[in-house]
């Protein structure tokens, strides 16, 4: 027997706990090898089972440790599931997190306490067990186990300075935004326990293929639900606010969990439901709609950043869009793929960024950089070859990912999107060579002691920007067009058991001729340098005069953008600001005032009675006789007064 | 007929040897008194001794009517003789530090309070309207002596003044239902009266309703309660121990027995109202004033006044089990309100200024045990499960409910609501406020602590173990003829 | 001996133990403090027995004791134990010892007489949780209250005797009502079938009309939602949470509460089936609006204590819609969320008193930023507010999840819609909440020399966490013992009402 599912995310649960319970005292290099080490041995454990599984036929398999929860007509299992999906989605977490595990050593390693060092590796070991949870789950229940749970992480690490405040509440931010897409997910779930009573994976689609057109209605809404549980995690149109905010925390955290895996689990999880999805083409509609919009809305914000974080945020946002545009047209292989590709070169990108602020002792600034490329040249290959790579540059992974996804928006002749996608393109390649040039070009522009103390990071940081440069480069060729030959795309043949055929949902109606396929990566190339070459015309060659120009041209606008449209502005003022005042409301007037005051005027009543009664009792023996002698005079009126 | 009075035999004797002991050994200490005052510290220990003593012989009486019928023995009176015996012990144990205290350790104080149990003994056992009344006047006639012990303080002959004068005021109507009962059945005796006719007669109902006015007014019964807020205050604690529930016990059973001679067949629907009235006065004025008393004896007054009303409810739902629980409810009663008392005397340093409830304030530190009784005695009062309160209410409610009075009972409640509110602002002063008096009461003497313990352990004992009672108050109860049950 | 009389030796256990107190001498208050201790361990020892020889599976009640107590009208001491009580009796007996131990290190004045009153207040809450003879049920049910109001009263805050006063009053005024209900009871069974009886079981099979019923049903659902406490019937709690003692709190919410919900199960339900249906709607109704309003105003709260009081009302809201929806999915659920809410308040309640006890000061205002210094403290109750605000892997997602879907699966479909909103509004105020005091820069001195928690409170606290490691990873341990009790509790009210509104899901 091969080594249990179960001991995948087991493995780095186990570094949690010792990191967290004994790292404090046995300082960094143990907390160093069992943070690292425990995830090294998932990631050989994970491979241990994915090798076998590639080489074999591909049948899912599904390990059960038992029923979790039973409860009336209710019962989950603890059950994990390796299929090609979570095969591929473990195969590069796993991968990128070892190589992020590492770099952390070098960057955290001097500026943090044992405490602080240990518990950053202890939360990022956690996540590790959450986020492997999550991709290895064979029910919907489990799968939120890890959900949260990588929220949690996500919540923990950016608040990892928590002592400072923006810091912190950017932590609470991400969570409880988050806690609105669970919202969904939660009512989602209820909806497919109600329709197939189970949260089984394979009862629920296989059941789902079956009766589709009875439930389509139904489905409809749960489906919906489903996906604002993605647009939380994954951060698009209108919960993308998070996201930003969440740079907040260290930046291999960023490169991690804000990057590569965790925000990725939206598609994840809506290419895991493709079954249902595919039966609802509204819903696939509005998936389509919210990726696309995201896509160009977080491209534009990115455009007017000076935070190199900033930007590289913006810029992870406008991914995720392009992956559900491609889940919303159908085309969940080109999203998976995209979502495989991007983990690669933006992981780098902000492995790359970490260590530029790493040498820039903590700036962030772009317009305090420039000229870095002499001074960390490994960096700036690494960063300039995934930044090739994001912008679409053939034949960098980047460019076979986002071309397939416009192939595939064209193919299902949403042209309007697709115009969308590649304007979007455009900006991607832009905003990417601002970044590079204002960074590594042109000539420093910081203060003289942070300029004499550049330096390149250590071998710990730069071995894995290579690895994940190389990546960047190569890694897309596991996805080679049609074009190139029937079989030439082994990823959509690794996948294809994921989307198994069913009646009434649309497949690819309309396959394009070459010619336009041929024309559309053509068009791709043509936007992508386009966008490099003006980039680099207006901020290395010009030095940026011309955006500064244009900045002047139409300040207002200006003003809008690099204040991200002010959404975080307006949802505070719309959202956040009338909550607090009604629960104070709630608070200093309906319990206080009405409820409590109505029982204390209660109580008040009868002890006023009890003051006034009082005053009867005088002291006067003839009051007495006299109340008295009333008191027998009522008592017979009561009695005979009437009738006799 | 008059003649029948003066003749009686050795048997008769006999059956009221309890009451022989009692007043002989009133006399004796009065003697003693004048002639031996060395003996003076000995009065309390023979008073308890008379008092066990009739209480011993109480249980060997024949059973039966005795003066030619005049008076009563049977499980009933042996029942409330019974409670009235304990009360009087309680106020003997508890009048005999308390007095060494005042330095008024005097024989007439035990003779009168022996004297008065005479009385009120005479009340539950005598079978004749006269006997009855001879049985009240002994008692007033004592307690207005009794009330005004202290001459040296003006509270205390103000409240002997008071109390005689709005007592004859009562007596007067007692008294006149009395005649007329005599004039309508031509008999003064409580058998007599069980004839069909009178039950319909309102000059008859005009006579009860008169006696239920004297007899409310011994019970300090709303509206005739007026008298008992200065009268607790003035007169001696003990002695208050005993009025404040032995006279009421005995005139609602009173009551009880000659309702239940003429009512043969139920009480009559507008009786029943009016008695309900007075039942719902009594226990919301009572309770509603309590609430805003600050001396502990005023509120004890003013509860005592609201229990009344609960307990009156019995008399308007009328049956064997309500007198059962009348009996339960006082024996309740007894342990509560008579311990309470005792705990006040434990508790007061001075006798000469009121008894603010705020002087009490840490004192559930200071003097842990009579707090704790006094508490105790209070959560009794309220009508807390696990106490002899409880027990009492249970069963007045339970009949209550079971005659479909159900507008009374709701009212009781309530009112027990209100109750709890002013019991436990006295039970806070004690535990959660700290003390205001520089030093504490003085120490407790065993006698005291002797009638506390009692009290305490009758509370709980009642409240855990209610059976028994309840049994005996069942078989008492059976003794009254009752039509319906 | 003990065998067949282990309930009675469970209930009578800690008031004897408080009786041992006595001897010990006012001037060793730790001798005192830790009998008390010890006593609360044995009982706890003693308890569980009735955890590992329950039969799981049997519906019924199990280690049934009968014995006369006023046989002249039906009242017997008749002890039983099902499922749904055995998970509260446990979750006492394991609140207990957790709050002595940490008053051990608290609790100065008058120490005796505290750990006295605790150890009866034991006696009253198990003897309620185990009775089935109605009078029997009322004395506990009241007897409680009298430790609990010198708990507050005596060694509570700064209001602490308006607070102590109004517990009682609310309290009392519910449960006066269902004292006469219950003599009504009693009597109707009387007048039925000759025999006076008090017993459950026996009044369970009265056929009363309607009207009667409704009455009825409204006196004992009043005393219920008062100490649930149901909106608006909850004012008194945030007084008494916040003035309360630390364990005081502690059991307050861990159990106390519980005992509404608990009595509504045990007797309402059973006795008054058709009625108790047809409000079964309202009664969801104010739990969500409890859910909701509970929530929002905890968060307008500038006092930690006030601030998880108010949580309590949201969280007890979602157990009564549970209770509302009435599947088994649900009823389970809110089972279970009343174990969880027990450890998860508990801790919470137990963890602000850590920090009480340093400070002397309740204000969220007055710390902030003290990770740093008390990192144990810390982290203990992050993990609090995580099973509190239903993080999977902890107890309180599975009770909440339950409840949820059963309650979707019920006829009320939009009550759990609404009542999952709760899901984002605990983790606002809650993650507020430990931002403010454990998160952001340190903003007073004095809190820089803030001394980390004692081994004493750690034990204490890290037991109530290992419990809800244990029910969230292992919930069936709790869940299939009080599966058959409820479903025999479905069918009994199903049964004996002919009603649609019950949808077996």
């Amino acid at each position: 027997m091969s080594i249990p599912l179960w001991l995948i995310p087991a493995l780095p649960l186990a570094g949690f706990a010792v990191c967290g319970l004994l790292g404090k005292r046995l300082g960094k290099s143990f907390v160093s090898a069992v943070g690292v080490g425990s995830v090294g041995l998932a990631t050989v454990a994970a491979y241990a089972r994915l090798i076998p599984f590639t080489a074999g036929n591909h049948e899912p398999v599904v390990e059960r440790l038992g029923s979790w929860i039973t409860a009336g007509s209710f019962s989950v299992e603890m059950a994990f599931r390796l299929d090609v999906l979570s095969a591929l989605m473990v195969s590069f977490v796993t991968f990128v997190a070892f190589w992020i595990h590492v770099y952390s050593i070098g960057y955290m390693h001097h500026d943090e306490t044992d405490a602080g060092y240990a518990r950053y590796f202890a939360y990022l070991n956690l996540f590790m067990f959450s986020m492997l949870t999550l991709v290895l789950a064979q029910n919907f229940v489990l799968m939120f186990v890890g959900w949260e749970g990588v929220g949690l992480c996500s919540y923990l690490l950016i608040g990892y300075y928590y002592e400072r405040e923006y810091a912190a509440a950017a932590g609470k931010k991400a969570f409880v935004v988050n806690r609105i897409g669970d919202f969904g997910f939660l009512l989602g779930m209820f909806g497919l326990f109600a329709l197939f009573g189970s949260l089984d994976f394979d009862r629920v689609f296989q059941a789902a293929a079956a009766d589709a057109l009875r439930i389509a209605p139904l489905l409809t809404v749960v489906c919906l639900c489903l996906f604002v549980g993605a647009v939380g995690k994954s951060a698009q149109v209108p919960l993308y606010v998070w996201l930003p905010d969440a740079m907040a925390g260290p930046t291999p955290v960023s490169a991690l969990i804000h990057a590569a895996t965790m925000v990725t689990a939206g598609v994840y999880m809506v290419t895991r439901c493709n079954v249902l999805f595919r039966l609802t083409p509204d819903v696939m509609l509005v998936v389509a709609w919210i990726g696309g919009i995201t896509a160009i809305f977080a491209a534009s914000i990115a455009l007017a950043q000076n935070d190199i974080k900033k930007v590289l945020a913006y810029s992870t946002v406008s991914q995720l869009g392009y992956m559900f545009l491609a889940c919303g047209v159908g085309a969940f292989v080109a999203g998976m793929f995209h979502v495989l590709t991007h983990a690669f070169f933006k992981a780098c990108l902000f492995l790359g960024s970490g260590s530029v602020i790493h040498a820039m002792g903590g700036e962030q600034d772009m317009r305090k950089m420039g000229g870095l490329k002499s001074k960390l040249p490994t960096t700036y290959w690494t960063f300039l070859v995934a930044t090739l790579a994001i912008a679409g540059i053939p034949p960098l992974a980047g460019f076979f990912s986002k071309d397939a996804i416009l192939t595939g928006v064209f193919e299902d002749q949403k042209y309007v999107l697709f115009a969308i996608g590649l304007f979007t393109a455009g900006l991607t390649a832009f905003y990417m060579f601002r970044l590079v040039s204002l960074t590594f070009q042109r000539s420093f522009r910081g203060t003289h002691e942070q300029e004499h103390h550049l330096h390149e990071s250590p071998p710990s940081m730069t071995a894995p920007l290579v690895i994940l440069a190389i990546l960047s480069a190569v890694g897309g060729f596991v996805g080679l067009p049609k074009l190139l030959g029937e079989n030439a795309n082994l990823f959509a043949r690794f996948l294809e058991p994921a989307f198994p055929q069913i009646a009434f949902a649309r497949g690819a109606e309309h396959p394009l001729s070459h010619a336009i396929e041929w024309l559309l990566i053509g068009i791709s190339i043509a936007v992508a340098s386009g966008g490099v070459l003006l980039a680099w015309l207006w901020y290395t060659k010009e030095e940026g005069r011309i955006p500064d120009r244009i900045a002047q041209a139409f300040p207002k606008t200006y003003a809008l953008v690099s204040d991200k449209f002010r959404v975080d502005e307006a949802y505070n003022f719309l959202i956040v600001r009338p909550f607090d005042w009604l629960s104070r409301m709630l608070w200093k007037v309906v319990d206080v005032l009405i409820i409590d005051g109505v029982l204390n005027a209660g109580a008040f009543l009868v002890e006023l009675a009890g003051d006034v009664l009082r005053f009867l009792q005088t002291g006067n023996v003839r009051n007495y006789a006299l109340t008295f002698f009333l008191g027998v005079i009522g008592l017979m009126l009561l009695v005979l007064g009437l009738g006799f | 007929m008059t003649g029948a009075l003066i003749q009686f035999s050795a048997a008769d004797l006999h059956a009221i040897t309890p009451e022989l002991v009692l007043v002989a050994t009133g006399c004796l200490l009065i003697l003693l008194d004048a002639f031996a005052p060395r003996a003076r510290s000995w009065f309390a220990a023979l008073a308890l001794a008379a008092i066990v003593a009739s209480l011993g012989v109480l249980f060997w009486l024949p059973e039966g009517g005795s003066f030619s019928g005049h008076l009563e023995t049977s499980p009933l009176t042996t029942v409330v003789g019974l409670f009235l015996g304990a009360t009087a012990a309680v106020a003997v144990l508890v009048a005999k530090p308390y007095l060494q205290r005042t330095g008024e350790e005097k024989g007439e104080f035990y003779a009168l309070l022996l004297w008065g149990h005479v009385g009120v003994s005479l009340m539950t056992r005598g079978l004749d309207l006269l006997i009855i009344f001879i049985g009240l006047e002994t008692l007033s006639l004592s307690f207005y002596v009794l009330a005004a012990f202290f001459r040296t303080l003006p509270t205390s002959s103000e409240a002997g003044l008071k109390y005689f004068l709005v007592g004859s005021f009562g007596s007067a109507f007692t008294l006149y239902g009395i005649v007329l009962l005599f004039g309508k059945s031509g008999s003064v005796r409580v058998a007599d009266l069980a004839r069909p006719d009178l039950a319909g007669d309102p000059v008859v109902i005009f006579a009860l309703l008169l006696l239920l006015v004297g007899f409310g007014f011994k019970m300090s019964l709303a509206p005739f309660h007026a008298w008992a807020p200065d009268v607790y205050q003035g007169m001696p604690t003990p002695a208050v121990a005993y009025l404040s529930v032995a006279p009421k016990g005995a005139s609602l059973i009173v009551l009880y027995r000659v309702f239940s001679s003429v009512f043969q067949s139920g009480l009559p629907g507008r009786v029943e109202s009016g008695v309900a009235a007075l039942a719902i006065l009594s226990m919301t004025l009572g309770n509603v004033v309590a609430l805003a008393q600050r001396d502990i004896k005023r509120l004890l007054a003013y509860s005592g006044i609201a229990h009344m009303g609960y307990v009156t409810i019995a008399l308007a739902v009328f049956g064997r089990d309500a007198l059962a629980a009348v009996i339960v409810y006082f024996f309740a009663y007894l342990v509560s309100n008579a311990g309470a008392f005792a705990a006040v005397a434990a508790l007061y340093r001075d006798e000469s200024k009121p008894h603010a409830v705020g002087l009490l304030a840490g004192e559930g530190r200071r003097t842990p045990f009579p707090a704790a009784v006094l508490t105790l005695c209070f959560f009794s009062l309220a009508g807390i499960p696990a106490t002899a309160g409880f027990i009492g209410k249970f069963f007045l409610f339970q009949a209550a409910i079971a005659r479909g009075l159900y507008a009374l009972a709701v009212i009781g409640v309530v009112n027990s609501l209100i109750s709890i509110g002013y019991y436990l602002k006295v039970v806070y002063t004690l535990y959660m406020r700290d003390a205001v008096e520089p030093e504490g009461p003085p120490p407790l003497a065993w006698a005291h602590g002797l009638a506390l313990a009692l009290c305490a352990a009758g509370i709980l004992g009642l409240g855990l173990f209610p059976s028994g009672l309840w049994e005996a108050a069942r078989s008492a109860a059976a003794t009254l003829p009752f039509f319906g049950s | 001996m003990l065998s067949e009389h282990l309930l009675s030796a469970v209930v009578f256990l800690p008031v004897l133990g408080g009786l041992l107190l006595l001897l010990v001498p006012k001037s060793n208050p730790e001798a005192a403090k830790w009998l008390a201790f010890v006593v609360s361990l044995v009982v706890f020892a003693v308890s569980i027995p009735l955890w590992t020889r329950f039969d799981v599976g049997n519906a019924g009640f199990q280690f049934q004791e009968h014995a006369e107590w006023v046989p002249a009208i039906g009242i017997s001491y008749s002890l039983g134990l099902d499922g749904i009580s055995l998970v509260l009796v446990l979750l006492t007996t394991l609140l207990t010892p957790v709050s002595l131990l940490f008053s051990v290190s608290h609790v100065e004045k008058s120490v005796r007489s505290f750990s006295i009153a605790f150890l009866v207040l034991e006696t009253g809450m198990l003897g309620a949780l185990v009775a089935l003879d109605l009078a029997l049920f009322y004395v506990f049910w009241e007897v409680m209250l009298v430790p609990m109001y010198f708990i507050i009263g005596i060694w509570g805050g700064g209001r602490r005797i308006y607070a102590a006063m109004k517990f009682f009053l609310f309290t009392m005024a519910g449960s006066l009502l269902m004292f006469l209900a219950i003599l009504y009871l009693a009597w109707a069974n009387q007048s039925a079938t000759g025999a006076w009886s008090f017993a459950l079981a026996d009044l369970t099979r009265l056929a009363l009309p309607p009207h009667i019923q409704t009455i009825l049903f409204l006196a004992f659902a009043l005393a219920f939602a008062i100490k649930v406490p149901v909106f608006p019937l909850h004012t008194w709690l945030p007084d008494a949470h916040t003035e309360a003692p630390t364990a005081g709190s502690i059991v307050l919410a861990g159990v106390l509460l519980k005992l509404g919900v608990y009595g509504y199960l045990r007797f309402a339900l059973p006795l008054f089936p058709q009625t108790a249906l047809r409000f079964a709607p309202w009664l969801g109704v104010l739990g969500i609006i409890g859910v909701v309003y509970g929530a929002m105003v905890a968060y307008a709260q500038k006092d930690m204590k006030r601030l998880v009081a108010y949580s309590s009302v949201s969280h007890l809201g979602l157990v009564v819609v549970g209770v509302g929806a009435f599947t088994a999915t649900a009823l389970s659920g809110a089972v279970l969320q009343m174990v969880n809410h027990g450890l998860s308040t508990g801790a919470l309640f137990l963890l602000v008193g850590v920090l009480y006890e340093r400070r002397h000061t309740r204000e969220i205002a007055a710390y902030g930023g003290i990770a740093g210094i008390v990192p144990v403290t810390t982290a203990l109750f992050v993990i609090a507010t995580l099973s509190s605000i239903g993080l999977p892997g902890l107890n309180g997602f599975v009770g909440e999840f339950l409840i949820l879907i059963g309650t979707w699966t019920s006829a009320h479909r939009w009550w759990s819609v609404v009542a999952a909103t709760g899901v984002i509004l605990s983790a606002i105020y809650m993650l507020s909440l430990v931002q403010r005091v454990f998160w952001n820069p340190i903003s007073h001195e004095e809190n820089k020399s803030l001394p980390e928690i004692r081994t004493s409170e750690l034990i204490a606290a890290a037991t109530l966490v290992v419990a809800m490691f244990w029910i969230g990873v292992r919930p069936n341990d709790v869940l299939k013992r009080v599966a058959p009790s409820l479903e025999a509790l479905r069918a009994q009210v199903e049964s004996s009402s002919g009603n649609a509104e019950v949808r077996r899901p």
